[in-house]
């Protein structure tokens, strides 16, 4: 009798037990899977202009506390934000700045934890949490034209109009007087081109398009975390203008040995007798502006895009300079039909952009170091912008 | 003959009772009158705080308010003074023919102004007797005929200014004149007739970037290099949508 009283007792338990374990694995599964589909995180800090993208469209003003789904778009305009995520990880977004959310699991076994995001434009911070919740492994960070492989904690991207991206690795902490700089850990960047690794504190990289290699990695020196804006991309520091061209010449050099062929030497057409005159060459005959890396980068993207859509416009009527890139003005002239938008953009003794509509009537009165232009859409009588600039 | 006397003692006293009524209407209105002007008279805050990690909100909502200094005569305020690090400023004003007229040093601030109303005068002078590095100043304007005029770094060291400015009005002017590095500007501007003046001088970075929206406005953004020693680098980003706006832009490295 006592046996089959423990029996049944035994047979009650275990039945307990087992309905038990399935009620929390039920349970445990609801959770991961809200965790998926949930809040994952929300805005902690929030100035100016800025919002949320969400559902493929709706645009939600930001504000602090407010939530961060997966899928999410943030934007900025004349504005910052600063989003928080489950798992402590930082995101903060400068002005004209936007990044998506394209996956983000937060599963209580970090093997299972993902992070995925892409920067579209402007400049954004990024810092894991300091819990690593998320394995450095399972977050990737793209870009237009780079990924970026996290086994650091802190860094920044700035991504311009044109796709380029600017990588900084930020140290542990603000660098110190007496030197005290330690990396906050290394990142890789990546792209079809091959992969740099930063490792160390403000160690930065360039990268131009997919196909071309990132920038030899330099280290900025003399400037802080504040410093860090779109400005940076747009103005890079010297050190990095210094590694374009370097990087840039090097290219050409390589390309120039592996496209040599002597069969292609016309010997008849050399002019012996202007040996003397090319022994002549001196480092004053260097045309410097040949290697101005942005202004080509620039003029390859317009001539493989923009000007295919200027030729089948029908709005735009600009005098005074051609659509593209022209030598003659140093003006960029971009039209943007999905935008209606018509641009100028001159990279000479700083940058100009002049933005407006495609239907505008603008005149451009632009005088560099004494070379006038005058460039005209429509009539030009409606806006009149005079531009004035010089070394 | 007694009723007679009766009811002229009666009137008589009705009459008095009437003039004491007359009597304390009128001083009613009187102290009512100039508890009115009281009540409308100008909200007066003076500062002159020096100290770190300061938070000030200012919430004024009215008409012909000051926040400044001292007033040394009815209408105009002398400067406040503020001096300090890490400071976080809010101010509201709410209101037409409001002053904010002030003097500051201040280092890795934040400053929040929002200014709603007509005719309103805001001149403020920023690291002109003491540095005020990487501050940010977040400034929104909704009014007309207003007048403002921020100095940055006239005198001394103002640099990695972040400056934020929203404008939703007309007929305002505004004169911006930054006199030092590594000055961001970014300007949303959407009214008529309005003129407005950015200046950025020194060496260094210096970036403006102007969203315009308005008919017969008329802009002027100069990027110098101001001291000549060194040759500073401009960014100029203006999209502008308008049937009558003058824009004058200057990028040149001289001594202005």
């Amino acid at each position: 009798m006592v046996q089959l009283f423990q029996t049944t007792r035994l047979y009650k338990l275990t039945k307990w037990m087992l309905w038990s374990n399935l009620l929390l694995f039920v349970f445990y599964g609801s959770i991961t899977s809200y965790a998926a589909v949930s809040t994952i995180g929300n805005i902690t800090e929030s100035s100016g202009s800025n919002g949320v993208k969400r559902d493929g469209g709706i645009e939600i003003s930001g504000s602090q506390d407010l939530d961060i789904l997966f899928k999410d778009t943030l934007e900025t305009a004349q504005g910052r934000m600063k989003v928080m995520f489950l798992d402590e990880t930082n995101l903060s977004l400068t002005e004209h700045s936007e990044v998506t959310i394209d996956e983000y699991i937060f599963d209580p076994n970090p093997t299972k934890s993902k992070l995925a995001m892409s920067f579209v434009q402007g400049t954004a911070r990024f810092a894991t949490g300091r819990l690593g919740l998320v394995p450095k492994e399972n977050i990737v960070i793209n870009t237009p034209t780079a990924t970026i492989g996290v086994r650091g904690t802190d860094f920044t991207t700035t991504v311009d109009e044109l796709g380029r991206s600017l990588v900084i690795l930020l140290p542990e902490t603000e660098c110190t007087i007496d030197g005290d700089c330690s990396p906050s850990g290394e990142i890789t960047v990546t792209n079809d081109g091959g992969q740099v690794v930063l490792s160390e504190a403000y160690a930065a990289t360039m990268v131009s398009s997919f196909d071309n290699a990132p920038m030899t990695p330099v280290v900025l020196e003399n400037i802080t975390i504040l410093q860090i804006d779109n400005m940076f991309i747009v103005s890079p520091p010297p050190q990095i203008e210094e590694q374009m061209t370097e990087d840039a010449q090097q290219a050409d050099a390589t390309d120039a040995i592996l496209d040599f062929n002597e069969l292609d030497i016309d010997q008849l057409a050399e002019d012996w007798d202007d040996e003397e005159a090319d022994l002549e060459f001196s480092e004053l005959d260097i045309n410097f502006l040949d290697g101005d890396f942005l202004q080509n980068v620039l003029t390859a993207f317009i001539s493989q895009d923009f000007l295919e859509e200027s030729s089948s416009s029908n709005e735009i009527d600009v005098q005074g300079t051609s659509f593209g890139y022209d030598a003659k003005t140093g003006y960029n002239t971009i039209i943007d039909s999905a935008g209606g938008e018509l641009r100028f953009y001159r990279f000479v003794n700083g940058v100009i952009s002049i933005r407006t509509s495609m239907t505008t009537n603008i005149t451009l009165d632009s005088e560099n170091e004494g070379k006038k232009n005058f460039i005209t859409n429509g009539d030009g009588q409606s806006v009149l912008v005079t531009i004035r600039q010089g070394g | 003959m007694n009723n007679i006397d009766t009811l002229k003692g009666l009137g008589s006293l009705f009459i008095k009772y009437v003039i004491f009524l007359s009597f304390l209407v009128g001083v009613y209105f009187i102290l009512g009158g100039s508890a009115d002007a009281q009540t409308s008279s100008d909200n007066e805050i003076f500062l002159n705080q020096s100290g770190d990690t300061i938070t000030l909100n200012i919430d004024q909502i009215g008409y012909g308010n000051k926040i400044g200094g001292t007033v040394t005569s009815s209408t105009v305020a002398t400067d406040w003074l503020l001096t300090g690090s890490s400071l976080t400023i809010d101010i509201d004003q709410v209101g037409n023919n409001n002053q904010i007229l002030g003097s500051t040093i201040f280092s890795s601030s934040t400053v929040d102004i929002l200014n709603t109303g007509d005719s309103n005068i805001i001149t403020w002078d920023i690291g002109d007797i003491g540095s005020s590095d990487s501050s940010a100043l977040f400034l929104d304007f909704t009014g007309d005929t207003n007048l403002f005029t921020f100095n940055q770094g006239s005198v001394a060291s103002a640099e990695r200014l972040d400056l934020d400015v929203v404008v939703i009005g007309s007929t305002n002017t505004f004169d911006f004149d930054i006199e030092s590095d590594d000055a961001t500007v970014n300007l949303d501007l959407t009214g008529d007739t309005n003129d407005f003046v950015i200046n950025q001088r020194d060496a260094g970075y210096h970036s403006v970037t102007l969203d315009y929206t308005g008919d017969a406005g008329n802009i002027d953004i100069n990027q110098w290099s101001g001291s000549g020693l060194v040759s500073a680098y401009g960014v100029i980003n203006g999209t502008i949508v308008s049937d009558n706006a003058t824009i004058q832009i200057n990028q040149v490295d001289a001594v202005e």
